[in-house]
Parts: C-alpha cells; structure tokens; sequence
C-alpha cells in the first residue's frame, strides 16, 4: 500500500487533470479489475483481479511526466493502459494504483508516405491507422487479436503477432522511435527525432520523417523494454511510437457490402490481381516444407495457419449455424494442416508470377486447395477479415466465451511444428475429458514472419466461460503448459511467462539463462521505486535468485 | 595496477598471454589513427566461453583495470579499437575461430568472434549460401564483429530491422556471468532445441528482456559476445545488375523509394565517382557524380527466370516514370565486375586505407529524401575547407527496407607514413568533425557510436544517457569494460 | 432474489462472457472508415471511463450482481443513464459473440430504477405524462392543434390512423404538418385520434418500464377500438416501440391486436409514392448536398422484434452451446436503411448525395434519446457536435470548394431537435431538413 490516502491522491490528480478525468469511485475501479484472462489467474473463480485505486484520463506527456513524478515522490503505483484488452492491462495489487487510461490520447500525428512511417498516439488502432493509409496505398501490421487493439501498444509493449507477418513482420520489430516516459518520469525521446532541434519543444508538430530509426546512438534502449511480450505497462508509459508502414496494392477505400453479421468485400470481389488461398496438407513434414518454400519465395502477402475449425466459427454468424448448416460443418470437419495464402500484386504480372509459383509450390508438397473455400462468399470474407482483422473475436471467442492461447515461442519454422505436435497432445487430455472445445487439438495459429526469418505456432484453445468446471479445465491445461515448457523444447512461450508475474520468471528464469535476474536488475535500476506497478512485468522483491 | 599472472595462467594457457611490450604496441596498438594509443599492460586469447568467464571474473577483482575486446587482430585498426587509457588489459578473440554450424534451411549461420569475412564467406558458398555482409568487408574483419557494430548490408528489402543480420547471441557480462539471448537462452539446451529443428533464428528475448539489442553496439562495454547466429542468404541462381548515373541525387532516391518499396530490387546501394573509381580502378571515361548500383536476384526453386523478368520490367517503369536510364555497365565496369562484391567479397587495395592513405569517416543515419540537402552542406564544407572531392568517398546505404540510409563519408587522409601532410590524419579529423557537427544539425542521427561524435550523439537526450548509464550499473557493474567508449570513462 | 436482482442475474452468462475487447466502443471493426470519427458510443464519448461503454455497462451489472457493489451511487447512476440507448454497441459486440448486450445495459437501468428510482429528471416527465398524456407537460387538447391551418382531415372510416407522437405534436409541428401533407398528396385516407397519448417511449426508455406498460396498453386498445388496420407515423420514437418493444411487455389479448396491425413508418408511405409515380422530383440547376443521419429507433432500434427464443440448449464440440432450434438475433441489420437512401437516390436530379462514415446499422447516435436530452443535456449536444463535425467533414469534401447548399437530412423530430440545436450552437453552416419536409420541397407539384 502506498504512504498517501486516497484522497490525497484523488486531490493531487484532479489538480493536475480537472475533475471530470479522474474517478476513483468503487463502481469504477471494480470496473477496471475486470478483464479477459483474469479468470485463468484467479483459478477460474473469477473476471475480476484487484482495483486500481483511480483512474485517470490524461490528454499529453506533460500531464503523465506528473502523475509518474508524483507517483515516485508519494509511493503510488501507476500503470498505463490505451484500449485496455486483457487481463495483462489490470493491476497487480488492491488500491495501490493508479491506471492511466489514454483513451484520450487518439491521434495520428503524422504520417510520411515517402519514408513508410507513421506517429501514432496510444488509443490509435490498427482499424483507425490503417483506414487512413489505405488512402496512400499503405498498410501497417496489425496483430491477429483484432484491429481493435492499439498500434503503440502492441510495437511498444505486447507481442504483436499477426496475420501478416510475412510481409509486414512481428511488431517487436515494426518500431523506429518512441517517446517514453521512463518510470522515474524522464521522457526518453529515443532514436533519431531526438537528434532534430525541435524534438519535444512545446510548438513542435510531430513530423514522421525525422522518426526514422530507434535504436543509438551505440546501444539501443529498445533492449530495455520489450523482448517477446513487452513490459505490459510495468516500465514507464509509451506516449508516441513510430511506426513502419508497408506497401498497399489493394483499393485506397476498401468498402463492404450487406449488414451485420454478414458483411463481405463488394459483390464478394476480391480485389485487383488478389486472390486467397486455403491449402491443406495431410502429412506435417510436407506441411513444413510448404511452409519454408512459401516463406522464401518472396510470394505471400498473408500466410497463417489457421484451422478449418476457427474458419468455420470466424465465418458462420453464430455457433448455431456453425454446428448446423453444411459450409460450416465442411469447414470445421475438413481436418489437416492448412495454411491460408493471400496473394497480391502490384500488377497483373506480378500476380500471375506469385499464383504459378503457388501452384508449383502445392504440387511440389502434396498440397491441396479446399474447394470449399474457393467459394466466392467464403473467400470475400476471409479477405476481409485478414486485412481487417475484425473477425477474430468470432473465430475464437464467441464459441464459449473462454478463449486463451498457449506456447508460440518464436523460433525455426520446423521447431515451431515440432513443439505444435507437442500442444496437440498436451491438449488432446482436456479434450478427451471433455473440459476443452473440441477444436480438433491440434488448433495452432501463426506463421513464418518475415519472408522466414522466425515463425511462431501458438495453440489456442477454447473453454465454456459460463462453466466452471470448463474454466477449471482451462486453468489445469496452463498448468500443463508450464510443465511442458519445463520439460521440453517449447520455449518461453504464451501462457507461461507472458507477463504473469514473477512467480513464473521464478520458474523459467533459471532453465532460461537466468533471464530473470536480470530483468530484476533492470527493473530496479530504472524504477528504482517501483512506481511503475510491476505486477505484469517483474517484482523486485519477489524474485528468488 | 597489478596482475596475478599465475592465477592468469590458471585460466588460459601461457601462449594465450601476450605479455611483451613491442609484441603489444605491434599487434594492438596504432598510433596511425590515434596520437594518444596507449600500449595494453597484457593482452589473453581465450578460446571458449568458459576462459572469458573466468577471465572477466579475476578482472572484476583488479582495481583500476580496463578491458578491451576485440574480435580480430588485422591492422590497420580503424574505429579506435585500442584505446588511450591506463591499466588497459586487451581479451583477443581472434583464436576462437568456430563456424559452429552453418543452416541453410533456415539460412542461418553460428559462428565465434575470430570467423573473418574471409573464412565465412567460402563456408557459405560450399552450401551455396552468402552472408548478409557490409559493403567490402575487410578480409580480416570479424564477421561477429561487423554485426555486433550494426554495419548495414547490401539488401534493404530483406532489413526488417537494424540490428539485422544478426540473430541470437552468447555474451559473458562484465560481472562474469553467461547469457544467452533469443531463442538461445532455452529453456532446454541448445543441442536438444537443434535436434526439435531449433537454429537460433529468433533474436527476441527471451521473455521480457531484449538484451541482445543492448549488447550491439555498445563496444564491449556491456559485455564480451562469444558467438552469435546471424542472417545469411541464399546465392541467387541468377541475377541481372544494373547502374544508374547521375549528378544530382534525387532520381535515384525516387527510385529507390518506388523500387523497394515493391520489393523489385535486392543489393542496391549508391557510391560516388570517387568510391567508384577506387573499387573499380579499370573504369574508364566519365562518370556522373552518383552511381546507383542495384540487382534483381532469383533463386532457385523459385522460377528465377520469371521473377527477374517481370521485376526488371517493373523496374523500368519506374524509370521511365523518374525519367532516367540505367545501364548494365558504367565506364566499362559491368556485372561480371560487381557481383563478387555483391556476395560480400571485398577488393583491394581497399578503398579506405592504403599505403599512401587511410580513411577518416563520418557515418550516420537520416533519410533518402534530405540526402541533397545533407550532400550540398558537405560538399560547402570540403570546398571552404580546401578538401578535394576526389580524396572523399561517399557511399549511402538504404537500411530497413529504405526507411533511413546510412551516410558514410571517408575522407582519405596521408598516412603519416606516406611523405605527404597536405591532408595529415589531424587537420581531416577537423574537417570530419565539422562535417558531423554540420549534419547533427540537420536531424543526422548518429545510430553508431564512434570517438569522432561520442559527444554531440550523447549530448542530446539526458533520459536516454542516463538509460545507458544503468545498464552499464547492471551488466558491468565494477566498470572494468572498455572505458573511454561510448560514454563511460569514469570508474 | 430481489426482481432487480433477477433482472441482472439474466444476463450473468453474458457478464462472463464479455472479453472487454472494447468492440463496442466502435463501430464492427470491417466498418471503421475514419481515424477521426472511429467512435460508435456517444457514452463514453461523454464518460470516457470504461463503464460508460456497452461493456463497462454489462460489467457494472456483473459488480452489482455479485454485490461488489453494494449501492448505486449518483455517480454510478449517472455512468448508467449517460447513454442514450442507441443501440450502437449492440451491433458491434453482435458481429463478433451472441451477447444481448442491449437487453442487459436496459435490464440494469431497469435494476437502478427499482433500487433508488428514476433520475428526477425523468421522474418529472413521466409524472406529467401520467397527468398531461405527453412528458413535455403541455395541455392534452394542445395534442392536435398542429392541425390547424393544414389540410389534415381525420375521415373516420378509415382503417389507417396517423399517430402524430408527443415531440412531432408539440416541439416539430413544421415536420408533422410535412408529413400530413403528403399522405394527403398520395390520396391516403386516416384516422386522427383525439385520444391519441404518449407511446411511452420516453418513459420506457429511461427504465421506468412499469409505469410505460400502461401507454403500450392505452395505443393497442386505442388503435383496436377505432378498427386500425395500418398505423402510419413520422416519429421513429413511437415507430420502435410499436414494432420492437410494444410486443415484449404485451399480454396474450393485447398480443393478438397488436399482430393484426401493421406499423409504417413515412419513409415507406413516400417510397411507394415514388414508385406509383405519385411524386416526382424536380430538377435543379444548382444541386444542394444533402447526406442523411440515420436515426437509431428508424435504424437499428427498429428492427423487428423476435418473440424470446424456446427451446433446447446443447453443448456440442464439448463446450459449445448451440441453441435447438436456432435463436434468431436481432443485429440491427434490418432497420429501415433503404428507405429514405432510395428517397434521396430518387432527387438525384435536384440534389446531390453523400454518405456519412457512420451509416446504417453502425450509425452514430444524435444524442438526445434515452433520458439523455433532459437529464443530460451537455451530453446531448457534445455528441450531437460530433455528428455535425463528421456530416460537415463529407459534406464539405464532397462540394471540393464549391459554394453549394450543404444539408443535414433525418427522418426523426427528437433528432430533429437536437440537430437544431447544435447548429444553433455550433454556428456550423448547415442546414437541417426532415426528410418529409424535404420531399415536399423537391417535388414536382
């Protein structure tokens, strides 16, 4: 607990806020203890964690400096959060902290469509950023949970791993400048926009193009930061990012047709010189070797495992439907390994060069297109849910309700199917007692990343949250999870040390190179106290070395 | 400053202790560059992780002690590897000199700090691999040594990052102690991970840690890396090259831009005439002021027929749009005569350092589109300065897919050696600092660290100093590495 | 367990259910056509805390449920009333889970009503709809008076009935009068009640279901008394309650009169004009541009009501649970969208169209609905500022410099008001049309 009543605190905000953007009300704060996930941390007993002690809606880096400077002074806590998805956002300790919620921070600030780098404040989605590029033939890499979730957040401090990644990379990797109010309040204006003379003045007008590189000069504070998963607030609060934004060869306005729940590209059109893919292949070696050449060749827009399973839910508009109506059931019960593939050209040439290869590529791996989803309708959704990124929640959560995901360390694209046959098994058992969705086990998802360069294949699973035995089952198979990653060559991945505190890197840091004395280490030094709520990241005092 | 020689000699075996004083001032020492060198008490060549360790561990115990890596022991030192403090001890990794394996699948190789270019690259190309290599590597540069140094390479569109080639890596902090990072780090060992398919492919983490972009570029002051994974590429079965001339800069950065911003174009770089002139000394008749080099590969497995044709077509168009022509040659100099290069080979006599001339730099980051700008203030300065255009070669290398270049300028200073003082090694670290001074002002980002601009790209953000500053408190905790680099001269 | 209580516990699977993805704070992610109007919920637009959102709402429920929170206090009331009810929020977290998360944000209302009444605001208007027929308070024989010096013609035999609604009666007349007008152009016959009181909208909406049941009754009964076959109106307030709501809270009697009627709304009544070729447009050399608000109870708030599904639930897949036979839900795709976009489609030749980014079933709310008008009447106009922000913004890329006309167009009066208002406030350089008086004004007479 902190030195200062709350009250105090609530004065001391208001004074640097005004009242309307700050609340400490109880029906608030139980409010902001609850989220996703946080059943599986309370052993499936609950959706909500611990309160903060407010919260508060800042508008600028000016007014965040003074929370973080009068958190270090009084001994408050604070933790940032934009769209605020996930348990990861919720505090790690009752009525300690105060959340920054930077709902209110909602600005593209700039955007070079030379350079390919845009500046983004926190609440700027991928759906918000992405809207605007398209009118420059741009893109940005948005992460596989939706568009909803921010484009800051997910460069800055958790994971990132997207549909898209072979073309437009893993989000760790999709960041050239930051500004960062680090946990004593510094505000570290890291990379090259601070080398230009007007870099944080008062009047400055952010100009992307002089964000054009993170790291230097020597080392790159980026090191301190980030890693697989980020800090999850633990580390100070990210206020700007620049980001890398990639080459569009679709329409400047991509419009759909019909209504909700059913909306789809324009008379189902795919566009220009475009087309998507599903491809199965029976054996996982013959999976593997698709999976390398399809990386290497340079081809894919969008590649990504995703089961027919997840399909069928992502495309049917309610489970219902999914059970009972033939597409669905075909979708869902086709079985194999597959791999959608999104081709696009940048002109008619390209594109008939990419879908021979393709095609040279199935035949050469035993591969097989599904009829099923070369059907038009189908196809125009699957489109638009790869560049929106809008069907996700269908696909995954809607089926119970509990949704959570496993494994997925970023490493080769052959260990990564090595380690998928091992969650198969692992979650063969919860299936099998009935705790699990059926999803067919083997439900990995992920992808090469940069045309090879890593992959990742996380196992997502699906669970009754209404059910508390199924929660139950959920909660017994992460356990499972963590044994496993104890005991075989999965690496750190979802599930074990992704953010849940220290008794994991207890765990894991000493089979992992110690990793977590280190991240001790460096949480002290820079947050020498411990201002930045760690509980997501690494309390000091709880590491056992 | 006193050594425990027999406590030393515990830890390496007495011919990995160089302890003579003419042996060191030969071998680590290069008063060329560097009035103020000053010859190490001792220099140890360890050969695995363990002796750096146990090495780093009596160090920590020294008073006053500075320890200096480096990766390789071929003179003439550029970029100040010795150093002008007392009580400096060098850790020479020349000797440990392991390719540990070389992964074409995955287009990765591991290697030690003593793999020269010149060992790796003929490695490669037994498995017809090629590094992802700078721009002509020195023969005797440690391959660990230009990736850890962030040197960019040939080929933009396959930079998702900066910090590429390179992978995952071993280290040994200051404190003595191991890590690894990425997918390096287990859990598991490595060998069992190898035998799941694992080849330390992934450079994150592990977990919420991103050490390895601490450990890179930082000198060896955080830290001494034992060996790393690193990016390679696969030889293109075929390739079509092609120049681009002209005097002013912009046609080819909007080439550039529109190029690689479709991905049509592999290696692509810009030298000047000068830089032309001394890797192609058999070029003859004019050439324009700017020389766009760049190449479409394709790969076997992959139609590479088909690829180059529909990308080099491509390609013209985008000329044709600019207005501009490229050529398969320049002044006789064709793609027969590039492609060594291309694939990492360097020539020589290497355009930085002669027997007449060694090679003063300036290298920074800024962006395609203010290179003119950048160009013309340093072309005003070379002329108020007296300093011909002819001794200053220029290459620009688009980085992350053509987000920023990397700007080197290398005026060639005489030798001290040489006969000649007109241009002395002094009077053009003047100009090179005025030089650098120049495009700081203009938004220059020195990414790099190097002695010539330690104090302006320090100076300019307190938070980010004072970040570096803690992690030299965590990883080299008694301060015993590499004072005098980056910002950490103090004990 | 208290009746509120059992209110909240009704939606418990759906409390669990909620992943806070914050999709109802947008409009369905495939939909997002702006970086600046990315918004679908004028609740936390105002609120800007979590619980102001369509979630936040549901989790505040959960809070309450599992008696984390005790008490509503006046804070936490108004978290719950600052929503206008639009519905948005619904539609969005329905494109993705099988949440009733309008049900549930209504129910909890419902709940803070029973534990410590209706905000005095709109206990006010209610106790003068209890006296005057009307919440404005205004004399209950003023109700008709908008009559005067129109054509309009209550004919007695008629199976249609005109239903004027409060707002249209006492605050829009220029609208009603539009309206009436038009029925009388395309030859229609209708009945004009004397008797005629509030639909109970404003009451219903704000929580106090018990006391609105009486006017669902009242117009049933009144509308089957005078032998109503058709029941035409230009108010979407009452429009929604007789196609969505009325038949909720009805009684088996009342049930069965209430299906032998058949509600239009006068978008309908001017498209089948247009299609009898009873109106016809002018044209104009100089073309207005005009774009259209779709307001939320002709939109998504009026797509039909479902009787509550009956059946089996099973679980498949292990966990899945399906419903047998399949439960039909309500998405607001089938509110009347097409309706007045082929009205204007139609004055093509006189006028000139664009759409706004926020359209349809994903529309943004005017603001005034749900109580937040009168209790909240800064709320109304911040939000209405927005919807006036993003119609000037495609209006005015659309004219491209030129110095045209820009009209705001609706089918709405409470809409109607609150635009008024805000470009009274604004100074914005917009005109605000109802889309009747609109068709009057471009038709060829």
């Amino acid at each position: 607990m902190s030195r200062v009543k709350k009250d105090d605190v609530i004065s001391a905000m208001v004074g640097i806020l005004g009242k309307k953007y700050v609340n400490g009300d109880l029906f608030l704060t139980d409010n902001y203890a609850y989220n996703w996930n946080a059943d599986n941390l309370t052993g499936g007993e609950s959706k909500f964690v611990y309160r903060p002690l407010c919260v508060v809606l800042p508008s600028n880096t000016e007014e965040i400096v003074k929370i973080v400077k009068y958190c270090n002074e009084k001994g408050v806590q604070f933790k940032a959060q934009s769209t605020g998805w996930g348990v990861h956002n919720s505090v790690g300790k009752e009525d300690g902290v105060i959340i920054l919620d930077c709902r209110r921070m909602d600005k593209i600030l700039s955007i070079d469509t030379k350079n390919m780098i845009a500046v983004v404040e926190p609440y700027i989605s991928g759906a918000m950023l992405q809207v605007e590029l398209f009118k420059h033939g741009l893109n940005c890499h948005i992460q596989g949970c939706g568009s909803n979730g921010s484009q800051l957040v997910t460069v800055t401090s958790m994971v990132g791993q997207g549909w898209t990644g072979i073309s437009t990379g893993f989000s760790n990797r999709n960041i050239v400048g930051a500004e960062w109010v680090m946990p004593e309040g510094k505000v570290c204006k890291m990379g090259s926009w601070g080398s230009f003379p007007s870099a944080g003045s008062i009047d400055e007008k952010i100009d992307a193009s002089q964000w054009f590189l993170a790291d230097g000069p020597g080392p790159s504070i980026r090191g301190v930061y980030r890693g697989y998963f980020g800090a999850f607030g633990g580390l100070g609060v990210f206020t700007k990012a620049a980001i890398k934004l990639y080459d569009w060869t679709g329409p400047n306005k991509l419009e759909f047709q019909g209504t909700s729940p059913n909306y789809a590209t324009i008379k189902y059109r795919m566009p220009k010189n475009s087309n998507i893919y599903h491809i199965i292949w029976e054996d996982w070696n013959d999976f593997k070797e698709a999976g390398y050449l399809l990386a290497h060749s340079e081809i894919c827009w969008a590649l990504c495992r995703i089961q027919g399973f997840d399909m069928a839910l992502a495309a049917a508009p309610s489970n219902t439907a999914m059970y009972t109506e033939k597409l669905f059931q075909e979708l869902a019960s086709r079985g194999g390994h597959e791999l959608m593939v999104t081709i696009m050209g940048s002109n008619k040439k390209e594109f008939e060069y990419r879908e021979k290869l393709l095609e040279d590529i199935v035949q050469k791996t035993n591969g097989e297109h599904n009829p099923i989803s070369a059907m038009k309708p189908l196809k125009a959704l699957m489109f638009m849910a790869i560049v929106k990124q809008c069907n996700t929640m269908r696909g995954v959560f809607r089926a119970g309700g509990g949704f959570f995901t496993s494994l997925g360390a970023l490493g080769s694209w052959d260990w990564c199917v090595e380690g998928a046959k091992i969650g198969e098994e692992l979650k063969r058992k919860f299936i099998d007692s009935g705790g699990l969705v059926d999803d067919g086990a083997d439900n990995v998802w992920g992808n090469p990343y940069e045309q090879g360069t890593f992959s990742h294949l996380e196992e997502l699973y699906m669970y009754d949250i209404t059910d508390p035995e199924s929660r139950k089952a959920s909660v017994d198979y992460l356990n499972s999870v963590v044994e496993a990653s104890k005991k075989h060559p999965l690496g750190l991945g979802l599930g074990t040390v992704d953010g849940e505190g220290s008794e994991m890197h207890n765990i894991f840091g000493p089979i992992a190179s110690n990793y977590h004395k280190w991240l001790k280490a460096i949480k002290l030094e820079f947050d020498p106290n411990t201002a930045s709520d760690p509980g997501f990241y690494i309390d000091p005092a709880s590491v056992k070395e | 400053m006193s050594l425990n020689i027999q406590k030393l000699n515990d830890i390496v075996d007495k011919d990995s202790i160089i302890a003579d004083a003419e042996r060191l001032d030969n071998v680590y020492c290069t008063p060329i560059l560097d009035g103020n060198s000053i010859t190490p008490k001792a220099a140890f060549l360890p050969k695995d992780t363990e002796q750096i360790k146990s090495l780093l561990n009596y160090f920590k115990t020294v008073k006053d002690i500075n320890v200096v890596v480096l990766s390789s022991t071929t003179s003439p030192k550029f970029l100040n590897d010795t150093t002008s403090l007392e009580n400096t001890v060098i850790i020479d990794l020349h000797k440990m000199k392991d390719i540990i394996y070389i992964d074409k699948r995955n287009r990765v190789c591991v290697v030690e700090p003593g793999v020269t270019w010149a060992e790796l690259i003929p490695r490669l190309k037994e498995q017809g691999m090629r590094p992802l290599a700078p721009l002509l590597p020195r023969p005797g540069k440690s391959a660990l040594a230009s990736a850890l140094d962030r040197e960019p390479h040939l080929i933009p569109k396959k930079q998702y990052d900066i910090s590429d080639p390179l992978l995952c890596m071993e280290v040994v902090f200051g404190n003595g102690e191991m890590f690894r990072t990425g997918e390096a780090a287990g859990p598991q060992s490595l060998e069992t991970n190898r035998k799941f398919g694992a080849a330390l492919t992934n450079p994150i983490g592990p977990g919420q840690t991103d050490i390895f972009r601490i450990i890179q570029g930082a000198k060896g002051s955080y830290g001494i890396v034992s060996w790393i994974s690193m990016q390679c590429d696969e030889i293109p079965e075929i390739r079509i090259v092609n120049f681009i001339e002209s005097d002013i800069i912009k046609p080819l950065t909007e080439f550039l831009y529109a190029a690689l911003r479709k991905r049509w174009i592999d290696e692509a770089f810009i030298i000047n005439d000068s830089l032309f002139k001394a890797i192609f000394p058999a070029a003859s008749g004019a050439i324009k002021k700017y020389i766009l080099i760049y190449a479409i590969n394709g790969y076997a497995d992959f139609f590479p027929d088909d690829k180059i044709s529909y990308q080099f077509e491509s390609c013209n168009e985008i000329l044709e749009n600019i207005g501009i022509e490229a050529n398969d040659s320049v002044a006789g100099i064709t793609q027969k005569d590039i492609e060594p290069i291309l694939d990492g080979n360097t020539v020589e006599p290497h355009p930085k350092f002669s027997e007449k001339v060694i090679a003063i730099e300036v290298f920074y980051n800024t962006t395609l589109d203010r290179l003119q700008e950048h160009l013309s203030s340093v072309e005003e300065i070379l002329k108020k300065q007296g300093f011909p255009l002819e001794r200053t070669n220029i290459y620009l290398q688009p980085v992350i897919q053509a987000r920023s270049v990397n700007v080197e300028f290398s005026l060639l200073a005489d030798r001290p050696d040489s006969g000649n003082q007109e241009f002395s090694i002094e009077k053009v670290k003047v100009i090179c600092k005025e030089i650098a001074q120049n495009v700081a002002s203009k938004g220059g980002f020195f990414s790099r660290s190097y002695k010539l601009i330690n104090d302006i790209a320090f100076s300019r953000d307190d938070a980010l100093t004072d970040g570096l500053k803690k992690l030299k408190r965590i990883f080299d905790p008694d301060n015993i590495l590499n004072k005098g680099q980056l910002i950490f001269k103090e004990g | 367990m208290s009746k509120g209580k059992e209110l909240l516990k009704k939606h418990e699977d759906d409390m669990w259910r909620c992943s806070r993805c914050s999709l109802c704070k947008f409009p369905p992610l495939a939909q997002i056509k702006s970086a600046k109007f990315y918004s679908s919920c004028c609740s936390i637009d105002y609120g800007n805390f979590h619980p102001w959102s369509g979630g936040g709402k549901l989790v505040m429920g959960f809070s309450l449920l599992l008696d984390r929170v005790k008490d509503i206090s006046e804070n936490m009331r108004d978290a719950i009333l600052q929503c206008t009810m639009c519905g948005a929020c619904d539609v969005s977290c329905k494109y993705s889970t099988n949440i009733e998360l309008e049900e549930a944000i209504f129910d909890l209302r419902q709940y803070m009503v029973e534990t410590i009444g209706p905000h005095p605001v709109h206990k006010k208007y209610a106790d003068a709809a209890e006296e005057f027929h009307n919440p404005y308070g205004e004399p209950h024989e003023k109700r008709q008076e908008w009559i005067n010096n129109t054509s309009a013609k209550s004919n007695p035999e008629a199976k249609t009935m005109f239903f004027t609604g409060c707002t249209a009666a006492y605050r829009q007349q220029d609208m009603v009068k539009a309206s009436v007008e038009i029925l009388n152009i395309l030859g229609f016959k209708f009945q004009l009640s004397k008797d005629e009181h509030c639909c109970g909208s404003p009451i219903y909406r704000t929580g106090q279901v018990e006391t609105a049941k009486k006017y669902f009754n009242h117009a049933i009964e009144l509308f089957n008394d005078a032998g109503i076959e058709e029941v035409i109106t230009a108010c979407p307030g009452c429009y929604a309650m007789f196609v969505a709501e009325y038949p909720k809270y009805l009684d088996e009697e009342h049930l069965k009169m209430w299906e032998s009627i058949t509600f239009v709304h006068m978008t309908k009544v001017i498209e089948q004009g247009i299609r009898q070729k009873k109106i016809q447009f002018k044209k104009l050399e100089k073309n207005p541009i005009v774009t259209y608000h779709d307001p939320c109870h002709l939109g998504r708030g009026a797509e039909p009501w479902v009787p509550e599904w009956k059946g089996t639930k099973k679980k498949v897949y292990n966990q899945i649970t399906i419903f047998d036979p399949p439960k039909e839900y309500r998405r607001g795709g089938k509110g009347v969208y097409d309706l007045p976009r082929f009205i204007l489609d139609k004055m093509k030749t006189a006028l000139d169209f664009v759409e706004m980014f926020r359209i349809k079933e994903y529309a943004y709310c005017c603001g005034s609905g749900g109580g937040v008008k009168a209790a909240y009447p800064e709320m109304a106009l911040q939000t209405v500022d927005n919807r006036l922000e993003e119609a000037d913004h495609v209006l005015e890329e659309a004219l491209e410099g030129k110095n045209l006309e820009k009209i705001l167009v609706s089918a709405c009066p409470f809409c109607k008001t609150n635009f008024e208002n805000g470009l009274e406030a604004s100074g914005r350089n917009i005109k605000y049309k109802d889309i009747n008086q609109l068709v009057l004004e471009m038709m060829e007479k």
